[in-house]
């Protein structure tokens, strides 16, 4: 049942409301690239980097691009010319600048993405996984070129962003959306949703309601207990599906389900990555 | 939560998916059954919360209607950044036809609408009016998500920085001029360095970027000062940091790297609130029963493992208080239901 084209991507954005799992299953999409034999690399953009920490011991390798650093690879290793970048770039007057400068910092993180797929960045990578920013900020992110090419300003950067706009619009990348079956997740799948099909120009690939429970027969628990694994189970049914509902008939056809796995401790393990995977199920199924 | 009743400003943190946003409004509610005057501001509430509480979503703060016995009151607002970001625009223009100018640029246009740099000043701007308004005994802030919280509070800073070095006067000025004249001689080393971005960016791109900042030059004067308003906020002892925490799911490594955060930025001692910890007797009954029986009784006892080890690691960076919010086994998202939650926390 697993959508195997998903292998065929060059990048994959994964999003979702924050604490619904994105960086377990970037790890665990990223180990079955491997097993694939597609040589992949983790991606994070945070001040904050779990990867490391969640992809230790699978031999995966992984990057934090903070947007501060991305002018500096992109004139370091893009343009080569890192001398300009120690002239001017380094400064502290110029970084403050284009800090300032609106969208500059994503769409230089997408070229950045864009750039280490490229044989000339000397990384030879044949997929990346970009554990995504979640949400609102994903939206902003995946916005900014064509946000900045409408200004209608031209130039070299500019001749950049129209690469990877090109390159975004295609099938070569794709988006995962993530949900867990509880009703706030639920309700922002519902409204956001629509809004990536809409908005965003990145084909929207899959949308995976995580951690379902699998049945269990909770008879020979003690009451207390019994009673609150009976509620756990229906609130899982309820906003599954609620959110099954609540999609159109095309996004629906996008949709699958994983089971309920006991959570993660970083680090994940490789046989829990493929387990996770294996549990993935069509969502008519469930 | 005495300490917390009688602060001036609660800022609550934490990752995503938490309850942030609902410990924000229980803490608000808290404080009005205390017959306090409530701010709340808050950036992404979830549609059916903003709805329970009749929060508007648009335009400025608006009292919430509350059950008749809440001595006081709360006037909840949501961040929404175009609205904000013009009337800013308007407030530290000058003059007219520069907030007409600024207001049409298709640059101000993308940044004010479609691009995320500017929310964690247009939250700043409301948070330091509903701080310095004076009607309000009390101002509950709910921040974005994970690092972009951190964003949050290093922004005025950012904002410093780039006031501090006079950027625009020995960087963006001279450049901004010689498009008008011509390109005419520049001697500063202002112009060095601005010669460099233009081999990157495209020199037409500099120059609208250029004077673009130049007609935002007053605004951002003034985002500066509010932003400098902001950090003394922050920094006052009456204001209280607040580290919002879940057992439901795994997300123990954002919170810990939140909290040493906070600290490192000198918010010494936050409070910490643990989300939806399990009731005492379900707690009991899973000491008998091996978790492996089923994945969703092992989620059940990670969250009681998750519940211990968050409490035991905040005990050993800050002195502050750790509430255990239990799961009432509803959804907290109706007036109802706030309300049943928020009386079994007072």
């Amino acid at each position: 049942m697993w959508p195997h084209a998903i292998f065929q991507r060059k990048l994959v954005f994964i999003t979702g409301k924050g604490g619904v799992g994105k960086t377990s299953f970037s790890v665990a999409l990223a180990q079955n690239f491997k097993d694939k034999g597609k040589k992949v690399l983790l991606v994070e953009s945070s001040k904050l980097p779990q990867l490391p920490e969640y992809a230790k011991g699978l031999e995966i390798d992984t990057l934090n691009l903070e947007i501060s650093d991305c002018f500096k690879d992109y004139i370091v290793d893009n343009l080569g010319q890192p001398r300009l970048y120690e002239a001017v770039f380094s400064k502290d007057v110029v970084k403050t600048f284009l800090e300032t400068i609106p969208g500059l910092g994503e769409v230089m993180l997408l070229g950045r993405l864009y750039w280490a797929l490229n044989p000339r960045s000397g990384y030879q990578y044949d997929s990346i996984i970009f554990d995504a920013p979640s949400s609102g900020h994903f939206l902003s992110l995946l916005t900014t070129p064509k946000a900045m090419l409408d200004t209608g300003i031209g130039g070299p950067l500019m001749g950049e962003v129209q690469k990877v706009y090109d390159f975004l619009k295609s099938w070569g990348s794709s988006i995962v959306y993530l949900a867990t079956p509880e009703e706030l997740v639920v309700t922002e799948a519902i409204d956001f949703l629509p809004l990536i099909s809409d908005k965003v120009e990145v084909p929207l690939e899959l949308i995976l309601l995580n951690r379902m429970p699998p049945p269990i027969d909770p008879s020979s628990l003690k009451p207390s207990l019994r009673a609150w694994v009976e509620l756990e189970i229906k609130r899982t049914q309820i906003a599954s599906k609620m959110l099954r509902e609540g999609l159109s008939k095309d996004l629906q056809s996008k949709f699958f389900s994983l089971d309920l796995l006991p959570s993660f401790h970083a680090p994940l393990s490789s046989s829990k990555c493929r387990n996770l995977i294996s549990t993935l199920k069509a969502f008519g199924d469930v | 939560m005495k300490t917390l009743l009688n602060s001036k400003a609660v800022v609550f943190i934490g990752p995503g998916g938490v309850g942030k946003t609902t410990s924000a409004v229980v803490f608000s509610l808290l404080a009005a059954l205390d017959g306090k005057r409530v701010g709340l501001l808050s950036i992404d509430p979830s549609k059916r919360l903003a709805s329970a509480l009749g929060m508007s979503l648009y335009g400025k703060p608006k009292r919430l209607d509350l059950p008749p016995d809440i001595k006081g009151s709360i006037h909840a607002g949501v961040v929404d950044l175009k609205q904000i970001f013009d009337d800013k625009v308007r407030e530290f223009s000058k003059s007219q036809a520069k907030v007409d100018k600024i207001l049409a640029h298709p640059l101000y246009r993308a940044a004010s609408t479609n691009l995320s740099g500017p929310v964690e000043y247009m939250s700043l701007a409301r948070f330091q009016e509903m701080m310095d308004g004076g009607q309000f005994d009390i101002v509950v802030l709910d921040t974005p998500p994970d690092h972009h919280a951190l964003d949050f509070l290093t922004r005025p800073n950012v904002l410093a920085g780039f006031m501090d070095k006079k950027i625009i006067q020995w960087l963006v000025k001279p450049f901004a001029l010689a498009g008008r004249l011509g390109l005419g001689k520049l001697f500063s080393l202002g112009e060095k360095l601005m010669g460099g971005l233009a081999q990157i960016t495209g020199l037409s791109t500099l120059h609208k970027f250029a004077e673009f900042v130049l007609d935002l030059q007053e605004v951002i004067e003034g985002f500066h000062k509010l932003g400098n308003r902001t950090l003394e906020i922050f920094a006052s002892k009456s204001t209280r940091f607040v580290l919002v925490a879940s057992v439901h799911q795994d997300r123990f490594y954002s919170v810990k790297k939140l909290g040493e955060k906070l600290i490192e930025l000198g918010f010494k001692n936050p409070d910490l609130i643990i989300n939806r910890c399990l009731p005492h007797q379900v707690t009991e009954d899973l000491k008998d029963v091996d978790p492996q029986i089923s994945p969703i009784v092992a989620e059940l006892a990670q969250r009681v493992d998750r519940d211990k080890i968050l409490s035991t690691w905040f005990s050993s960076i800050s002195t502050g208080h750790i509430i255990h919010a239990e799961d009432i086994g509803t959804d907290v998202d109706s007036m109802e239901s706030l309300m049943t939650f928020t009386r079994s926390q007072s």
